[in-house]
């Protein structure tokens, strides 16, 4: 039953939407989808958005997007088919390319190994693309092979610290779609503005849809998640006073019977 | 030890220490950068062979299992089966394997998940029952930080996401940064006692 609750966008939400619009014209940028497939429910509305602002930047101010997965095989599975289903028949590629706006790596195995060599040498590690395309046939990675080449750095997922040992001191912009419970950790990389901007969760998610316009799942999960979450007070302070009532009816009748 | 034993333990030593030896002298020093960056490549590669072996594994394991007829052997079978279809798929015809991931894999994963949060609600419940400050602490800091997620504590009151959001801010984030260094420090430590020779885990002897 929707409620149509208002929903506030705070500024962690700004911040990413405003870091990812601060990427100068014909910047690249490369975002690694580590999520998989149970952690999609949260994030993955969020994480299509994402690309959309991406891919409408890429046709306004030609932006560079280099799409890889570096935990396990399900991002690449996801990313592949966000951009099957949702971007392209959006319309999102109109104008644009395979090979010259957006290249997708697929699965590079090796989590932190991978995050390093993608910003120190793509060509280490990933010798083709997703579709079995030697790299240097294609385009638009002639002049990407390391961080000096990229305007922005992001990742999505459950983890922030293996990202921030790889990614943190290189200079460039770095942003997280992360889910909400591993949300803590991220706030000692932004304290020290390692860690550009997040998005908190499915909430960031719906906030994020909320400032782009492209509404999707997280707005609408937000009245479920309102519901929810009062079911889950409920339960914990129900039982807590009605224990708490009769220790307390159970002393005035003690006191009583001693009278 | 016989010399040979001894001979390859002093490789695999030599081959664990030496490349991150390098490696962090490339970074401090900025000599070797390149070089360090293809050495960096390496266990990606690595990575890809031991996915390999996972597999052959995998599959040699339930086969035996199966042949055997051990107990629960179906289970095997259709674990075994699961997977060759899944694999086969992705190579011979991609509609059927990227049914199975959408409508299989992704549900199963999705109800899985879903499981955790009710979990949570009743492990929370039955913690409640201990009646002691502490388990107080647990629970209006969880009404805080579950009314600052959702959208209907800010109608209910403007308090709860400015607690909630300090919540996560100082308590939270200060346990955080604690817990990054205690890691870090331990990383560091772990690394010192495999080069010194107290970590042999990893290289086949005792730990």
């Amino acid at each position: 039953m929707p409620l149509g609750l208002p929903l506030k966008v705070t500024p962690l939400a700004q911040n990413f939407y405003k870091t990812i619009e601060a990427i100068p014209d014909g910047g690249a940028v490369l975002w690694v989808n580590d999520q998989g497939f149970a952690t999609w429910v949260e994030l993955g509305s969020g994480e299509i958005a994402l690309y959309k602002h991406l891919f409408s930047l890429a046709q306004k101010r030609g932006l560079r997007l280099v799409f890889a997965t570096t935990s396990s095989a399900d991002g690449t599975v996801l990313t592949d088919r966000t951009i099957r289903e949702e971007i392209i028949p959006g319309g999102f590629t109109k104008g644009l390319k395979y090979g010259e706006n957006w290249v997708q790596l697929g699965w590079l195995p090796g989590w932190e190994t991978s995050l390093r060599g993608l910003v120190t040498d793509v060509r280490a590690i990933a010798r083709t693309d997703y579709f079995g395309t030697p790299i240097d046939q294609i385009p638009m990675m002639k002049n990407i092979n390391s961080v000096k080449d990229l305007s922005l750095l992001g990742n999505s997922g459950y983890y922030v610290d293996e990202y921030g040992r790889q990614w943190t001191g290189l200079g460039k912009p770095w942003i997280d779609l992360l889910s909400a419970t591993t949300v803590a950790m991220a706030k000692p990389w932004i304290e020290k503005g390692l860690l550009t901007a997040y998005l908190n969760g499915q909430r960031g998610c719906a906030e994020y849809e909320a400032i782009t316009g492209y509404r999707g799942f997280a707005t609408a999960a937000m009245d479920a998640q309102s519901l929810a979450h009062v079911l889950g007070i409920l339960i914990l302070l129900v039982p807590s006073t009605l224990y708490l009532v009769k220790l307390v009816t159970g002393r005035k009748s003690a006191n009583g019977d001693k009278k | 030890m016989s010399a040979s034993a001894k001979t390859w333990r002093t490789l695999t030593v030599l081959a664990f220490i030496l490349p991150g030896l390098f490696i962090l002298f490339a970074r401090y020093t900025g000599i070797g950068q390149f070089m360090a960056a293809r050495v960096v490549g390496w266990p990606v590669t690595l990575a890809t062979f031991a996915i390999v072996l996972g597999v052959v594994t995998f599959v040699r394991t339930h086969s035996t299992l199966v042949i055997k007829r051990e107990k629960y052997w179906p289970y095997n079978l259709v674990a075994l089966l699961s997977f060759l279809l899944t694999f086969g798929m992705a190579f011979a015809y991609k509609p059927v394997y990227d049914y199975i991931l959408t409508n299989v894999v992704q549900t199963l994963q999705i109800a899985f998940m879903g499981f955790i949060g009710f979990y949570n609600l009743t492990f929370f419940f039955h913690g409640t029952r201990r009646r002691t400050p502490e388990v107080g602490v647990l629970m209006v800091v969880s009404i805080f930080v579950m009314l600052w997620m959702a959208p209907i504590g800010e109608i209910i009151s403007p308090i709860f996401p400015i607690v909630g959001q300090w919540l996560n801010d100082i308590p939270s984030g200060g346990a955080m940064r604690g817990f990054l260094i205690c890691v870090a420090v331990g990383m560091i430590l772990q690394y010192v006692r495999s080069v010194l020779g107290y970590e042999r885990a990893w290289s086949g002897g005792a730990a």
